[in-house]
């Protein structure tokens, strides 16, 4: 359903894409995880035909991204990760502009119309400025009306970026709904782990332009294979070099005042890791089972949703977009 | 056929976000009587004006023209509004042809441009000026091209920038100067000659003759030669706008 080759982006000197190439199943949920400005936006917004890419190729429903962004652009459906409804326009009027730059059919369009209010619970709000609607309202009213023209793909970027978590849950029982239901092949970007494992059948992990990882949410976590101890402390280095040759510690990995180990049996190793830190070291201490975001840290070393990301390079792409 | 609907539905867009803006409408129609009235009076008062005649009737096809260019302008580059939004994108992304959205988006801005023209049209027992319904068919006419070629120009200028705020700068730089320089507040043929040179080549000026020409009877140019200019001023200005989208 969706192909990419060898697809690379670059803004200035930093290279957004750098070599992506991944395939995507029909009724798929694929969900690209990544700190800010790991390449996201930029791979989706290729996908979309919203920019060129500058090498390799990428095809969706057998669509190029070049050559029949026309044709693509008809079978898919969007989500921006930035707001995009006429705030001065009701929300059935939002819908009514899709309807028919989606070339939904004159007859159907107030039915389909009618529909996707009622599934998204706007049809009571359809006649009220979109100014006057929350953040989940807003982003609801845009899932509906990606769907107006009953697309076979779904891209959303970040879709529960800002929403408080009943929205969010909202969002989520509604694509895998709609998943479920029509079909509907979903590929979205996030840095919810929680939403990643939630949602996604695979997850692709995404840093720094490049793709690190990929599988099911269990097998990307099974790779850890193990426990997750994370020990607060005020001198990392320090302790690290402790667990130089412990060997009932698979792996170590330090980020700014903690540190996580990998152990086979967490239960049994809190003590022996309190141990030999030294009591007075350890600030705090925590085990828990692999997540998504262990399994991120596994491959950078750094957290997902540190600071060190560089949100520059999605900036720049908004400037440098086809169509803005 | 679809892309007939895709126009109507990009103009259709334009007129209700008109319409719900109020304040701009009133603020339009506030500063035209304001010049019209207040700085008629007072010019029509002194020397200059009374060698001109009714210096009223003669000062109002231009605040016509002014009404006209500032609301062009400014559906114009309402556009840069609809991309700070993120709407622009949802259309530009659609799988419909971008001269489909560019037209609409020039017609509605002309729609709206031609409608604060009539309003002012209608205040012209104000001034004193015999108006009937020929001439206000003939104006309206006029008034559609100029509101045609203003509103494309105003999309043109707005595909060059980035952000709302360069609006007060454009009305400085562009629309206070192409008022000054039409011929709309002094007749061209007592100014000097690069005050004349600039006012020449302002299409603004053709327009306001063109008015002038229909309602008040007198003009600089033969009526021929201004409908020559706005045609195709207006021309242009679409193509390129034209041009300028079909490229994002």
């Amino acid at each position: 359903m969706i192909k990419i080759k060898e697809i690379s982006k670059a803004f200035g000197d930093i290279n957004a894409v750098d070599g992506i190439s991944l395939e995507i199943a029909r009724g798929e949920i694929f969900g690209f995880l990544g700190p800010n400005g790991a390449g996201k936006t930029t791979l989706l917004s290729i996908l979309s035909t919203h920019i060129l890419q500058d090498g390799g190729s990428a095809s969706v429903m057998g669509f190029d991204t070049q050559k029949d962004a026309k044709k693509l652009r008809k079978s898919i459906g969007i989500v921006f990760q930035e707001p995009s409804l006429d705030e001065k326009l009701t929300g059935r009027e939002n819908m009514e502009i899709s309807a028919v730059l989606y070339k939904v059919p004159k007859n159907k369009r107030k039915e389909k119309i009618d529909e996707l209010l009622d599934v998204v619970d706007l049809k009571d709000r359809a006649g009220s400025l979109v100014r006057t609607y929350s953040a989940g309202m807003r982003r609801r009213l845009e899932i509906a009306r990606a769907l107006i023209h009953g697309p076979k793909i779904l891209f959303l970027d970040e879709p529960t970026l800002g929403l408080d978590p009943k929205a969010r849950e909202w969002v989520w029982e509604h694509l895998l709904g709609l998943n479920k239901n029509e079909g509907t092949t979903i590929v979205l970007s996030t840095n919810y782990m929680e939403e990643a494992e939630r949602l996604c059948g695979r997850v692709g992990i995404v840093d720094r332009g490049k793709m690190i990882a990929v599988g099911t949410p269990g097998e990307l976590k099974s790779e850890l294979a193990g426990d997750v101890i994370t020990v607060k402390t005020k001198r990392p280095e320090e302790v690290a070099q402790k667990f130089k040759n412990a060997d009932f510690v698979k792996e170590t990995k330090k980020v700014s005042g903690k540190i996580f180990f990998i152990v086979e049996n967490g239960e049994s190793a809190i003590p022996r890791v309190v141990e030999l830190a030294g009591g007075d070291m350890v600030e705090s201490i925590e085990l828990h089972r692999p997540t998504l975001s262990d399994v991120f840290l596994h491959y950078t070393g750094r957290e997902i949703n540190g600071s060190e990301g560089t949100k520059g390079g999605r900036r720049k792409m908004k400037r440098r977009g086809r169509g803005i | 056929m679809s892309e007939l609907e895709v126009i109507y539905i990009v103009w259709q867009r334009e007129l209700k976000r008109y319409t719900r803006e109020r304040v701009l409408v009133l603020s339009t129609i506030f500063m035209s009587l304001l010049w019209l009235v207040i700085f008629g009076i007072g010019v029509g008062s002194m020397q200059f004006g009374r060698m001109i005649g009714n210096y009223q009737a003669f000062l109002f096809p231009g605040i016509i023209g002014m009404a006209l260019l500032v609301t062009s302008i400014r559906s114009g580059i309402s556009i840069i509004r609809d991309a700070e939004q993120g709407f622009l994108r949802v259309v530009l992304l659609a799988p419909v042809s971008r001269p489909a959205i560019v037209l609409g988006k020039a017609l509605g801005g002309s729609t709206v441009a031609l409608f604060q023209g009539v309003v002012i049209l209608l205040l012209s027992f104000i001034v004193d000026v015999s108006m009937n319904p020929a001439i206000f068919l003939y104006s309206i006419g006029i008034m559609a091209l100029m509101a045609l070629g203003l509103v494309s120009m105003g999309l043109l200028i707005a595909s060059f920038q980035k952000s709302f705020e360069g609006f007060n700068l454009i009305m400085s730089l562009l629309i206070m100067p192409m008022f000054f320089l039409s011929g709309s507040l002094f007749p061209i043929r007592i100014l000097p000659g690069w005050m004349k040179t600039l006012t020449y080549i302002n299409p603004l000026t053709y327009g306001v003759d063109a008015l002038r020409t229909v309602i008040i009877g007198t003009s600089a140019f033969p009526i021929l030669t201004d409908l020559a200019v706005l045609a195709g001023f207006s021309f242009f200005m679409l193509a390129a706008a034209f041009l300028t989208f079909e490229r994002r």
